[in-house]
């Protein structure tokens, strides 16, 4: 039954419980992108901002025309730009938790080792 | 069964993880590991201590000392950590189906408490295992059924005991043989828990799953349960339900990495594909941010009304709700609900996803604008705010109030059938507008292009589980802040009195109330806990009916009943016995029923006290004369005056809003045969089902109420039975023939009264018993009011009776002339101060004139 069990710890290690780590961390990975809405923005990345534009009207005016055209243009830009922030805070959140969770999840491999040179670099340090 | 019925532990998947908590008890784990990860803190701090400068606090070999303590305890903390995980690991087997073997499909806390029970059967020398050491083990080694137990009003301890001392008084059960087998009972619990667990879709039995199961299929647990009051099959899986969900609930809610748990914290950049509602935000309520703050409600039950909403709104073309019900069947729950599914993107269409759900307050808009053009173009302006924003669901509570004809001049309203018929063309302009029945019917359906426009969705009222439920999921918020303890019976007992006593308003409001009454209630007494007796309490104080201990009194005023009666009643032996006998049938529940809690028709000529036997009943019965409706049914001979009865959009209906608001009643309709016939046709339903539905579709019930209707159709009869000296029954027969034989009722509509009482006329002797009560009452208030003391004299009686009896009339007249001969006297005296308080009187039989004794 011992070894069985020692067989199932292992198993149970280095698959399943590092199967569920990853599948939290994908979470967490889709949560960041989710929050940020990165897909998103990128698809709207030039829409106008907050959706404000102005209407051309009837007839053809060219003044009016070049007016009108110019505050899309801008709301268009102002879009991109605060989109592209978001964006970039996504992103760099996104490899910021890849990091920390690629950090997390070495640790979790080597932590039985972690362990057991704990317990034997405590007991040298108090004897 | 016994054949087929194969259970063997130690062979099962979950064989190892028995093993294991054997050893390692991993709740016992939890707690070690908790502490050691504070003592690791403890040593980590102080070995940080050591690097301030100049303290010298500690010395070099002591902060070695502590580093080694760090690593130590980091390795023993983990260790454990790693240990209580695997072991929770070792618990979510799946089961191997192939070999039949059913203790594979048993969850890891039943399969241990079988375990337990296994080996105690086998220490013991048991003849076979049964349920009832089953549910010992249950018991013992689950902490929250012990919960589920307290929360029921029971003591665990208690059960535990007599359990025990049950398994050990049976010497039936020795063990002859060396195999140790399975009763009957504990096959059928294992059995039943893996079908209850299949067919809520989970592969293996919980504990509760066992529990209810053992509740179905053990005789001592059913009768132990019966005993007190809970429905073994109803009442133990409801609960177990509720318990099992509330921890289930609070485990996943710990569990942060997981997308439900995840999507809780919104989306910080889908605001910004959306556009700016700056008008809409000043007159706009954003019921979006009302559940985040509430931790996203859900509505219970409901599930049509739930999938037709979403439906709806998702369809490319008049995709707007109308959500109709009554105020208090859920409908702001149901948005609600879509407004917590859309934040959390849980919605089945995306479409729905990441859209704010907001509330137009149309009466703030148009009590801060006077003029009623600015008001139409500032509507205008917020339904394009709504288009352009792009993410929002519009909703709109009261729609009724603000687009019929009358709207417009009505302070605080304004009509706004066409600005918003305009939009509500628009797919970009979701809508849910909420109404009545009432303001379906008056308003809405006066402007059939606007109704058009509209996909109907009606809020049906939810049934007593799933009000039951609600109440369940309230429970947690009033014992937090009234720092009260719910029972389960007191939540039974509201939901069972919000049905029978509270009519007017629809579950699962009426039950809400009832709860937070009880609890306000509660919260000034110094009792800690909430029982049924401190519901009915609140029942009593809030519909003045005596519910208090309501079944001890209700049973001895049925026993009693015909005494009780005939405390006001002189003669009518036959009627008053056969009212008590179907009242007593009727109560008692003897014939299956769906009709009024009692129906009979009192036929006899006038004056004879059918309508004070009615009375005296409503008294009696439901505590007050108060309590009788009384219709005169000959203001009721056309087929029109159905609406006055019934109602309509326009006008209450006058039997059908008397019964909702007051269920708990004495109907009379008196005089029945001038009814129209089409009428007569609406009783038989009422007497047949308990219920009818008024003129704005909403259903009243009588399943509460006593109908009675007094009829003097073929008296001549009687008259002539009195005469002829005729046996009573066979007279009852006659008058049936003669009543069907003229048409004046039909055999089916006699058929569905509980009761056809005849009523005999009365002779000169009842007279004057019926004289002698009224002048005692009289006596009885000269005495209280004014501390007068009247004497009664016969000779008083006989004038009184003879004066007052009229062969036509009976005894009606006897009131008049009580009035117009004794107390017109005695008020003149009074006023006359010829009598005063401390006199004793009488007054004279001929000249009715008061004298001093």
């Amino acid at each position: 039954m011992q070894s069985l069990l020692l067989l199932r710890y292992v198993k149970w290690h280095y698959l399943d419980a590092s199967r569920d780590i990853l599948k939290g961390w994908g979470n967490i990975l889709w949560f960041n992108f989710n929050y940020f809405s990165v897909l998103l923005l990128i698809q709207t990345f030039f829409s106008p901002w907050r959706r404000i534009t102005w209407d051309y009207g009837r007839g053809f005016d060219f003044s009016r025309y070049l007016f009108t055209f110019a505050s899309n243009l801008v709301s268009r830009i102002l879009g991109a730009v605060m989109r592209s922030f978001l964006i970039a805070a996504g992103i760099v959140m996104e490899f910021a938790l890849l990091f920390l969770g690629s950090l997390f999840f070495l640790f979790w491999l080597v932590l039985p080792a972690i362990i057991i040179a704990a317990f034997f670099y405590g007991i040298f340090l108090l004897f | 069964m016994a054949s087929s019925f194969f259970f063997d532990i130690k062979n099962s998947q979950l064989a190892q993880a028995l093993w294991f908590d054997s050893y390692f008890h991993t709740a016992l784990l939890t707690k070690i590991q908790r502490a050691t990860r504070w003592v690791f803190l403890l040593f980590a701090l102080l070995f940080l201590l050591t690097f301030i400068p100049e303290q010298g606090v500690v010395s070099l070999q002591q902060s070695r000392m502590l580093l080694g303590f760090v690593f130590l305890t980091f390795a023993y903390g983990t260790s454990l950590f790693l240990l209580q995980r695997f072991g929770e690991s070792l618990k979510k087997t799946m089961p191997l189906v192939a070999k039949g073997n059913l203790a594979e499909f048993l969850s890891f806390e039943s399969l241990r408490a079988t375990h337990s029970a296994l080996k105690y059967a086998e220490r013991e020398r048991f003849f076979a295992l049964d349920s009832a050491t089953l549910l010992y083990f249950l018991l013992k080694e689950n902490p929250s059924f012990e919960s589920m137990l307290t929360r029921m009003l029971l003591d665990p301890k208690e059960l535990e005991t007599t359990l025990k001392q049950q398994s050990k008084s049976k010497i039936l059960r020795l063990r002859k043989t060396k195999e140790l087998s399975f009763a009957p009972d504990f096959q059928l619990a294992i059995t039943k828990a893996i079908d209850l667990a299949r067919a809520e879709g989970r592969e293996k039995a919980e504990v509760k799953d066992l529990l209810s199961a053992i509740a179905y299929s053990d005789a001592f647990f059913k009768q132990y349960l019966i005993e007190r009051n809970f429905l073994p099959e109803r009442d133990i899986p409801n609960i177990a339900k509720w318990h099992y969900q509330l921890y289930a609930k609070a485990a996943e809610q710990k569990k942060f990495w997981l997308k439900k748990n995840l999507r809780r914290y919104g989306a910080l950049g889908k605001d910004w594909a959306s556009g700016y509602t700056i008008t809409l935000d000043q007159f706009g309520y954003d019921i979006s941010k009302e559940v985040m703050a509430a931790r996203f409600p859900r509505a219970i039950g409901h599930h049509k009304e739930k999938e037709a909403i979403e439906r709806i709104l998702s369809r490319q073309q008049t995709n707007n709700v109308l959500l109709i019900g009554n105020p208090g069947s859920g409908r702001r729950r149901l948005i609600q609900d879509l407004a917590s599914k859309s934040v959390l993107g849980e919605n089945q269409n995306p479409f729905l996803n990441y859209r704010r759900v907001v509330e137009l307050n149309l009466a703030h808009l148009v009590a801060s604008i006077q003029a009623l053009e600015e008001a139409e173009a500032i509507l205008s302006e917020i339904f394009g705010e709504v288009i352009a924003a792009g993410n929002i669901i519009l909703v709109l509570d009261d729609v009724h109030n603000f687009v019929g004809e009358e709207s417009g001049q009505a302070a605080g309203r304004m009509n706004i059938a066409g600005v918003l018929s305009s939009y509500l063309r628009l797919p970009q302009f979701p809508f849910i507008a909420i109404t009545t029945f009432a303001g379906l019917h008056r308003y809405l359906e006066q402007n059939p292009s606007l109704l058009s426009l509209f996909e109907q969705v009606e809020v049906t009222e939810l049934s007593q589980a799933e009000t039951l439920e609600v109440l369940q999921e309230t429970v947690p918020a009033f014992e937090g802040t009234y720092k009260k303890f719910i029972s389960y019976p007191a939540l039974q007992t509201i939901v069972a009195y919000a049905d029978k006593y509270i009519q007017a308003v629809p579950f699962p409001k009426k039950a809400v109330d009832l709860l937070d009454d009880a609890m306000s209630w509660l919260a000034q007494t110094s009792d800690k806990v909430l029982l049924p007796k401190h519901v009915a309490a609140v029942v009593t104080e809030r519909t003045q009916i005596p519910v208090g201990d309501i079944e001890t009194t209700e049973r001895e005023t049925l026993l009693s009943l015909e005494n009780l009666i005939h405390k006001r009643i002189v003669n009518q032996q036959e009627a008053v016995k056969e009212i008590a006998g179907a009242l007593r049938r009727a109560r008692a529940q003897v014939t299956i029923r769906s009709g009024p809690m009692g129906s009979f028709l009192f036929l006899g000529p006038t004056g004879v006290g059918k309508t004070e036997t009615a009375k005296a009943l409503a008294a009696i019965y439901f505590g007050s004369e108060s309590r009788m409706i009384r219709l005169d049914m000959s203001e009721f001979q056309n087929v029109k005056d159905i609406e006055r009865l019934l109602g309509t959009p326009t006008q209450q209906g006058l039997l059908t809003t008397a019964i909702r608001q007051d269920p708990f009643s004495l109907l009379l309709l008196d005089e029945l045969e001038k009814a129209h016939p089409n009428i007569l046709n609406l009783f038989l339903q009422v007497l047949d089902e308990g219920h009818i539905t008024d003129g704005l579709g909403r259903k009243t019930d009588f399943r509460h109420t006593i109908i009675i209707a007094t009829s003097n159709a073929g008296y001549q009869l009687i008259l002539q039975a009195i005469k002829q000296e005729m046996d009573f029954a066979h007279l009852k027969e006659q008058m049936l023939d003669f009543l069907f034989q003229e048409g004046i009722y039909r055999p089916e509509f006699l058929n569905r009264f509980d009761g056809v009482v005849l009523f005999a006329p009365l002779t000169q002797e009842h007279l004057l018993q019926i004289a002698g009560l009224m002048l005692k009452k009289l006596q009885s208030n000269m005495m209280t009011e004014k501390g007068i003391e009247l004497e009664i004299t016969e000779d008083l009686k006989a004038k009184i009776a003879e004066l007052g009896y009229d062969p036509k009339f009976g005894a009606r007249n006897m009131r008049r002339v009580l009035s117009d001969k004794v107390e017109n006297a005695l008020a003149v005296a009074l006023l006359s101060n010829a009598i005063k308080r401390g006199d004793r009187i009488t007054v004279d039989a001929n000249t009715f004139e008061v004298k001093k004794m």
